[in-house]
């Protein structure tokens, strides 16, 4: 919740320079450029399906955004009862699925990716799940625009530390940046998490879905400080590279995570 | 750290040379005391150079109350005195018993065609001190500023090694320090956050100011708390003579001044406010929801004066400012300092002059979110009392000392949060934080020959942090060693300093001098920001068992010369300053409503260094200056940045400022300012790439990077009304940012919109060229 506070905060302080006057242009800095390092992000859900692992190379700053996959890795997740489950890359595109499998809250995973001869490993165990209870439009006024937010309603469990990542879809597009928190100010509250989004807003007609995550510490620490580095969550930080959970200097994370979804038509 | 002994044995040598001092003069002196003033409103002047006339040896200043006393061996002398923007007084004295003599001071007109002194004035040349700068009230007026608000910190911020934070930002960066290394009073009294409107207008309200000094280096022994530099901001008293009403209206603010004898000649009082209407403008708005937003700020000083009798003054002084932001139905911040100051100026004799002041000083903020069902609001202050005693003695011709000791008690509440039942968030109470600071110092300012002056002296400086709540400590990883409930009033630890200060200069000739200094400071409360831009919720720390003083130790040298019958004054100045106990957060901290924000945090190390230069043309129609300051500052962390040196978040190496302000004719004074700087030390990306569709970036060397140049000219005309009238008038048109300059606020790096598979770098500014009037009258 207090995120959304630092939200209004900056948004005040831009809201007043545009007042007054403010300008945005786009700039060439000529930015530094270092070898590609590997990134991979892993997601393992308490929901039967095909769980996936994406794996590519960073790019440099003016090539374009479609990703450096890495294809024929060796991918595969441990339970901490040493059941293997294998990954399957599809058509070389990175993306590696496992067969169908259904994670299981409390307990720990442990993730390998072999690729070049080097593996890359994240242990990561799966909280306990928190359903979305209900998803809520409500209307915000801010500077002269009506805004139409959707809050996002859960119990949080009681005494014990939650993380969450909200991942929000507007007509099957993800939108909305990186929303990331944690039950440090809301431990045992129905929370009403109020999701952004803007350019363009919502309007009428939108169907809007709405994951809810779990996360363990870890992932919430590394998502916490992506989201601090592009102001998101406040005034925008030095930014530096947070730490992984994958080993070895890889880019990324892999979460067990228990997943909720539900969503809504926009009125 | 010293121990108590040491110290004990120290002021004892002390002692000991200063009496053998007192008793090696022969000859018969006799003391000249008294105040000096301005002839037309009573307001003491501070810092007005008192010489004897061909003695280079026999001179003094008024200090801070206006004060001054001088020792003179028998026999008949001229005593000039002088102050900036005034004419010289020169009185003939026969001395032969102790004497007392004021001094009233004509000020020159602003519109006088030539001002023509009959002293024209050496003392940046002669006086030991160095590293310091005064500004000139009226320089202040003069010099143009975003939206004609004429702001002390902005002026301050054009003189070399005082560098701005950044546009929008009231913050500064003295030699290389942090916006929180520098010491700002008011009245004596501390001032935790110098900015309005997050950043766009400072604290002061520059009708209300007396005087203005700011010292960069070799800061005198009565001044301790912070590493980089003390900026002593002294109120008026309140014109003694007569009422008069000052004020102005401008295009976002209105200000009113009200000063005037309680008393004829004895008691006087002043109160001055300042508030800016930026929603007016909103309430103007064709959109009725914009309306119900608040966007303002307030100020209001207000100081009294009373003199009880030869002997004794009293002072009571404040201020009261707040900001409030606040978004209709959902939303509302507000912020503010507040300061008091109760002072006893007493004279013992004519030669040991007290002071004596009661300080407090607060600084709150409160933030309430009312969206239903998350419902709360967020408090959090921090305030200090303070004791303070100071004494100046006129020793012997030659020696001046100053001593005193004072005692401040902090109390930090980080924060509480409080909401209703049905509200999504809990209620939350951050353990408050006590502190005692407690000072003793004792300065000689020595005139020992006409070539060498010296100030040097000690400071003794002790920190305990005081119990009533929990304390803890930390390894390296941030993982808890050890909690400990602490009863209150018991000490938890207690630091203790010695901070040596010592400025010399050797005068070369009249018009030339070279000049030292070294001096060690010590910081015990540090601001912690985890973001790029300050902001009104950074957070306040006080030592502990894990965050130890910051030190720094500066040393300075510089050459000062003075042209043309010291019409024109250059000086070249460098300094080397390594700082210890350096704060920094880890990476990914969350600074809000953390109770063990100690965990987060990392220790280390910093230097800076650079050189300085200054030209000023000090008299004339035209006059101005030219600052230059080639800088470097560097932090080192073992664990930040692979433990490798980088360039602190302060680090510009150039920085160019160039004022230049005409009087054209009887009523017209024109100004102008150009500024020049080398981009902020920021963190660029190296890479890019894709978590979940969304575009994430890999980041270089911290600080590694700079944004673009910073540049601006600003220009400023005033026409004064026709003189001689009892209400007199002025406007001023102002113009920032005169060519339009674009210069960087933020650099965010995001997908380009009409091309979402490339991404690009997009700079914000604030500012463009910003035109602005305002009226000001007096009568």
């Amino acid at each position: 919740m207090r995120t959304r506070l630092k939200k209004y905060h900056i948004q005040f302080l831009l809201a007043f320079a545009v007042i007054l006057s403010s300008c945005e242009k786009v700039i060439d800095l000529n930015l530094d450029q270092t070898t590609p390092k590997i990134v991979i992000e892993g997601i393992l859900t308490n929901l039967n399906t095909n769980h996936l692992v994406s794996i590519s190379n960073t790019k440099n700053f003016d090539e374009d955004n479609n990703r450096a996959v890495i294809s024929g890795a060796v991918v595969k997740i441990t339970d901490e009862n040493g059941q293997t489950i294998s990954f399957k890359e599809q058509a070389k595109s990175g993306n590696y699925y496992s067969t169908r499998f259904r994670g299981v809250p409390g307990r720990s995973y442990t993730m390998s990716v072999t690729t070049n001869g080097q593996t890359f490993t994240a242990t990561s165990r799966m909280p306990l799940p928190v359903p979305i209870r209900s998803l809520t439009q409500v209307e915000l006024s801010f500077f002269g625009e009506t805004r139409k937010l959707v809050e996002v309603n859960y119990l949080d469990p009681i005494n014990i530390e939650n993380f969450y990542y909200t991942k929000l879809y507007v007509n099957n597009v993800k939108r909305g940046s990186l929303d990331i928190s944690s039950d440090r100010f809301n431990d045992g509250k129905p929370v009403k998490n109020a999701t952004f989004v803007s350019d363009p807003d919502l309007k009428t007609g939108d169907k809007v879905k709405i994951q809810l995550l779990t996360v363990d510490e870890n992932v919430f620490k590394y998502l916490f400080s992506l989201s601090q580095i592009t102001g998101n969550g406040g005034p925008p930080t030095t930014p530096a590279n947070p730490t992984s959970n994958v080993n070895n200097g890889a880019i990324g994370y892999f979460s067990a995570s228990t997943l909720s979804t539900d969503s809504l038509v926009i009125k | 750290m010293i121990s108590p002994q040491v110290f004990k044995t120290y002021i004892t040598l002390v002692a000991v040379y200063l009496l053998s001092i007192s008793f090696s003069y022969a000859q018969k002196n006799y003391t000249v005391n008294g105040v000096v003033k301005s002839a037309a409103s009573g307001e003491t002047l501070i810092g007005a150079s008192i010489k004897v006339t061909g003695s280079s040896t026999l001179s003094t200043s008024s200090n801070a109350y206006g004060f001054y006393s001088l020792n003179i061996p028998e026999g008949n002398y001229k005593i000039e005195v002088s102050y900036i923007g005034y004419s010289a007084a020169m009185k003939q004295v026969a001395i032969k018993s102790n004497l007392k003599e004021d001094f009233n001071l004509e000020e020159f007109n602003n519109l006088n065609e030539v001002v023509i002194t009959s002293v024209k004035r050496n003392e940046n040349v002669i006086k030991a001190q160095m590293g310091v700068e005064k500004l000139n009230i009226k320089d202040i007026q003069n010099v143009p500023v975003l939206f004609g608000e004429k702001d002390i910190l902005k002026t301050l911020q054009l003189l070399p090694g005082i560098k701005s934070a950044g546009e929008g930002n009231s913050g500064f960066y003295v030699r290389g320090g942090a916006t929180d290394q520098n010491l700002i009073l008011l009245d004596e009294a501390p001032v935790y956050n110098a900015s309005h409107l997050l950043g766009f207008f400072s604290t002061f309200n520059s009708d209300a100011i007396k005087d203005v000094t700011v010292y960069k280096g070799g800061m005198p022994a009565q001044y301790g708390g912070r590493l980089s530099s003390v900026l002593d901001v002294r109120m008026n008293d309140g014109n003694k003579k007569e009422t008069t009403f000052e004020g102005g209206i401008g295009l976002i603010s209105s200000r009113l001044k009200v000063e005037g004898p309680f008393v004829k000649d004895k008691s006087s009082f002043m109160i001055s406010g300042r508030r800016t209407y930026a929603d007016a403008f909103l309430a103007l708005a064709p959109d009725t929801s914009l309306r119900g937003n608040t966007l303002y700020f307030y100020d209001l000083n207000a100081k009294a004066n009373y003199q009880l009798d030869e002997k004794n003054t009293l002072f009571l002084s404040g201020y009261f400012g707040r900001d409030k932001l606040g978004l209709s139905n959902a939303f509302g911040f507000n912020w503010g300092n507040a300061t008091g100051t109760l002072r006893l100026n007493h004279l013992f004799s004519n030669r040991l002059f007290s002071n004596t002041s009661l300080i407090m000083s607060k600084y709150d903020y409160q933030i309430e979110n009312l969206l239903s069902g998350n419902e709360f609001k967020v408090s959090s202050s921090i305030k200090n009392f303070n004791l303070k005693q100071d004494f100046s003695f006129a020793l012997a011709n030659t020696h001046e000392l100053k001593f005193g000791f004072e005692a401040i008690h902090h109390t930090i509440s980080p924060g509480q949060i409080s909401s209703p039942i049905t509200s999504s968030v809990n209620e939350l109470k951050i353990e408050k934080r006590k502190g005692l600071e407690m000072a003793a110092y004792i300065s000689d300012s020595y005139n020992v020959s006409d070539r060498i002056k010296l100030i040097y002296g000690l400071r003794f400086s002790s920190f305990s942090v005081l119990g009533g709540s929990t304390y803890k400590t930390f390894d390296a990883d941030g993982e808890e060693l050890s909690a400990v409930f602490y009863k209150n009033g018991e000490i938890v630890k207690s630091y203790f300093n010695l901070e040596p200060r010592i400025s010399a200069s050797f005068q070369l000739d009249d018009t030339k001098s070279i000049k030292g200094s070294y001096a060690r400071n010590v910081q015990n409360l540090h601001l912690m920001s985890n973001s790029t831009a300050t902001s009104p919720t950074d957070l306040y720390i006080m030592n502990s068992l894990n965050t130890k003083p910051e030190l720094a130790d500066q040393i300075s040298l510089g050459y000062f010369n003075n042209l043309k019958d010291n019409n024109y004054e250059f000086s070249a100045e460098v300094y080397y300053k390594p700082m210890q106990n350096q704060i920094e957060y880890r990476n990914g901290t969350d600074l809000r409503g953390n109770q063990n924000v100690e965990a987060d945090l990392v220790y280390g190390k910093g230097r800076a260094y650079g050189l300085e230069l200054f030209f000023k043309k000090k008299y004339g129609k035209f006059n101005g200056w030219i600052g230059y300051t080639l800088a470097k500052t560097e932090r080192q962390f073992d664990l930040i940045n692979d433990g490798n040196w980088f360039k602190a978040r302060q680090d510009k190496p150039h920085d160019i400022s160039i004022v230049g302000i005409y009087k054209a004719g009887k009523r017209w004074i024109f100004s102008s300012t150009f500024i020049y700087s080398s981009g902020s030390a920021v963190t660029f990306p190296i890479a890019k790439y894709n978590l979940d569709g969304e575009t994430l970036f890999y980041y270089g060397e911290r600080n590694g990077n700079r944004t673009p140049d910073f540049h601006r000219l600003d220009f400023s005309a005033t026409l004064e009304g026709k003189p001689n009238k009892k209400f007199k008038s002025s406007w001023n048109f102002s113009v920032y940012n005169l060519y339009n300059r674009k210069n960087p606020f933020s650099i965010e790096f995001v997908d380009n919109p009409d091309n979402p598979s490339q991404t690009q770098a997009v700079q914000r500014s604030l500012f463009g060229i910003i035109p602005s009037v305002t009226w000001n009258f007096k009568f």
